[in-house]
């Protein structure tokens, strides 16, 4: 591809468009603390800009001939590894997403984080989680995939632990961390047997051969899945990650860190054989199962939401481990929009109530839903936000929600349909998910909003530019943005999901009849009661805690039962063996001194000897030169004579 | 013959007395008079070796040794005065500057 040709072409629109939120990320190193008030100015000028290219890609790309370029990179044993672009539509409209929420963040947080003194810090690293994430979606090849996956992982990290002198967000921002790490390991090694099975991480080109050795790829790929989107065993640190500051939550939730699991599911999955698919459709299952009862019995607003993202992540899973890859990538999108909303509204209630504080004495979690109500008389633009995305949470008809959750339950129930197997265990772990969502996003809006207010405090509205990002969320969560056949997105979306699916009538009834049941069932259970019951499988984050824990005892104990027997054992051997060697050594040493170094020094010394002898004919008098030379002339002529 | 033996031994003497001077004199000046000495040694077998043969050259040779010894002369002692200039000293012993230092 000629310079001409790439300049004309999407992929330097695709360059400025991931150089942008790079650039922001730079900028912010180069201003000062007394300007900090232009970080939010600029990193949020750059993001719009972003997202003007995004939309712009986005539009383009069925005009596009190609959508891949790539250049090589190093090669391995004569097979280049390349870098390079893939912009196909999954990619392009993962791009919009994301760096449409990044560009709200962005905006929710020049209201929210004002006055932070890390307010320069902060902007700097959205800029860089954003072009991590950007980077990871519109790579082409997995280890460059892997690269960014990385930066999203660290950056996720020092934003998680942005308030670092607070104990609590530090401990967090490192469990965050190290969880993500074990499960980067299964992707490392994942790719690692991909590699060396087929010799080749292009993303559309991956092998469609099945063996064991894929299913093992797979696996492990997953792995590193499930380290990233907090799928079942290792999704504890999700939860604790909300002591970062609560726009970053949004961004992990909704279109940065945790969607990069599914993306990843979605980019390869013509790598999962049959076998690794069970896998994947299980763990999705229980991930989503144990995500919605967490969010049923949490009282921070904040962790309520975590547990609701790792009940939709694990639906999300769970339909792509089902076959149902299109509609669980549509579902992440539509989470994007009201998961983001819903954690920016978060963001608005305790951001008020934190203002609402400042001019009362008493001190009280603003986070937890016990010391809420009745906010929607206070913050009343903030409600109508919050429970139009939480209306697509449930899934409500007439919201994107219920689209994609409607297309996932109508393609499972064709892969469930057959006879009676295992798969019908999975299909009811979605019908459970979609009774229990509801239940509890009803519970949280019950006890925020329409419960009686606590505690009389003066509460205000949020400032316009907080206001602004969830209502534009919101509106990102209603149907008819995404309907099957209104507006012009729908081409999009048609592309995306085939237009063999359709809904099937039976199963909208009965999600229907379980949404309302569910929230019937809240109400009156909510209705009356007080808040006060904490279970105690929960506190602990289902023992995932407690499990961590043990295993590392566990390794503890282990180690110090090796270490006993290395000192016993082989300490006393070691030893042994380094006084034989400490011996050898003296009578080493000792030959050397007196048998070699005596041979050494007599050489050295008549050596000396004879050269001082010989030095002094020449001791600079010209006389005794003359002498010298008369005598060898004596003696010439006694040779010459006789 | 005898005469000239006995010359002969003198001109040994003198050569010998020149070499001792030589060797033994600390001034270069002593050391100068020591070579004039063992020229005029030379200068007198020249003149002895000829009394043995017709012809003359030997008596001339002597001639142009002496003035080429004269000319040495000038050389060698304006040689010493600019050594003494430079060392303020005319003693061959104390100039050891090609010595190798220890």
């Amino acid at each position: 591809m000629t310079a001409t040709e790439f300049s004309s072409s999407p992929f330097l629109l695709a360059l400025i468009l991931l150089s942008l939120p790079l650039v922001s990320s730079c900028v912010a190193f180069f201003i000062k603390d007394k300007f900090a008030w232009l970080s939010p100015l600029i990193s949020s000028l750059l993001l719009l800009l972003t997202f003007l290219a995004s939309s712009v890609l986005l539009f383009q790309v069925d005009s596009q001939p190609t959508n891949k370029f790539t250049i090589d990179w190093f090669s391995i044993n004569n097979k280049p590894i390349t870098i390079g672009f893939l912009l196909d539509t999954p990619a392009l409209l993962m791009t919009a997403v994301v760096s449409f929420v990044s560009l709200l963040v962005h905006v929710f947080s020049a209201g929210y984080m004002a006055g932070d003194k890390g307010l320069v810090r902060y902007f700097g690293l959205l800029g860089f989680f954003t072009f991590s994430m950007l980077g990871l979606v519109m790579s082409s090849n997995l280890l460059l995939t892997f690269c960014f996956w990385e930066l999203v992982g660290f950056s996720s990290y020092r934003l998680i632990g942005h308030w670092y002198e607070k104990h609590t967000a530090a401990r967090a921002s490192t469990k965050a961390f190290l969880i993500n790490k074990v499960g980067d390991l299964g992707f490392l090694i994942g790719l690692m047997i991909l590699w060396s099975i087929s010799g080749n991480l292009e993303i559309l080109s991956l092998p469609p051969i099945s063996s064991t050795w894929l299913t093992a790829a797979g696996i492990c790929i997953f792995i590193g899945v499930i380290g990233k989107s907090a799928q079942f065993p290792l999704f504890n640190w999700l939860p604790d990650a909300m002591e970062g500051p609560t726009p970053i939550s949004a961004l992990i939730h909704a279109a940065t860190m945790v969607a990069a699991g599914v993306f990843l599911l979605v980019r390869i999955e013509p790598v999962f054989t049959p076998d690794c698919l069970v896998l994947i459709s299980v763990i999705g299952s229980i991930t989503a199962i144990a995500g919605a009862i967490g969010a049923l019995f949490q009282f921070d607003i904040k962790r309520i939401l975590a547990y609701s993202t790792i009940s939709q992540l694990g639906f999300m899973v769970m339909a792509i481990g089902s076959g149902a890859t299109e509609s669980g990538y549509l579902h992440l999108l539509h989470h994007a929009f009201f998961k983001a909303g819903l954690f920016l509204g978060a963001g608005s209630i305790i951001h008020a109530m934190h203002q609402a504080q400042h001019h009362t004495p008493d001190a009280m979690d603003v986070q937890d839903i016990r010391n809420l109500g009745g906010l929607r008389k206070k913050l009343p633009i903030t409600f109508l936000g919050f429970i139009i995305c939480s209306a697509a949470l449930a899934g409500l008809p007439l919201t994107s929600g219920f689209l994609s959750k409607e297309l996932i339950l109508s393609e499972m129930s064709v892969w469930a349909s057959s006879a009676i197997s295992w798969r019908w265990v999975i299909m009811g772990a979605a019908w459970i998910v979609t009774f229990l969502t509801p239940l509890y996003i009803f519970r949280l809006v019950w006890f925020v909003f329409f419960n009686k207010p606590k505690n009389e405090i003066q509460i205000q509205e949020v400032p316009l530019i907080m206001r602004v990002p969830v209502l534009m969320l919101s509106l990102g969560a209603i149907t008819f943005l995404f309907a099957q056949d209104s507006w012009q997105l729908t081409s999009i979306i048609g592309r995306l999901v085939p237009s063999s699916t359709h809904t099937d009538i039976t199963i909208t009834l009965v999600s229907l009849i379980l949404i309302s049941t569910s929230l019937v069932t809240g109400y009156f259970i909510y209705r009356q009661k007080e808040l006060t019951m904490q279970s105690d499988l929960l506190s602990p984050q289902f023992y995932l805690d407690w499990l961590n824990d043990r295993i590392v005892r566990f390794t503890l104990f282990l180690s110090s039962i090796t270490s006993v027997f290395d000192k016993k054992w082989i300490d006393t051997f070691i030893h042994g063996l380094a006084y034989l060697q400490v011996t050898l050594a003296h009578v080493v040493s000792w030959s050397d001194r007196n048998l070699l170094d005596g041979f050494v020094n007599g050489t050295a010394y008549s050596t000396r000897g004879i050269g001082s002898m010989t030095r002094s004919l020449a001791n600079g008098k010209i006389q005794s030169y003359l002498l010298w030379a008369m005598a060898g002339l004596v003696i010439f002529i006694f040779w010459i004579l006789y | 013959m005898a005469k000239t033996d006995l010359l002969f031994y003198l001109s040994a003497f003198l050569f010998c007395s020149g070499l001792l001077i030589i060797f033994t004199k600390k001034n270069a000046i002593m050391i100068l008079m020591g070579i004039e000495l063992m020229f005029n040694a030379a200068n007198l077998n020249l003149v002895l070796f000829n009394f043995q043969k017709t012809g003359m050259e030997g008596q001339f040779l002597a001639l142009f040794v002496i003035i080429v010894a004269v000319c040495e002369a000038t050389v060698g002692i304006a040689i010493i005065l600019k050594t003494y200039h430079y060392y303020n000293t005319s003693v061959p012993d104390q100039i050891s500057d090609l010595k190798e230092k220890p």
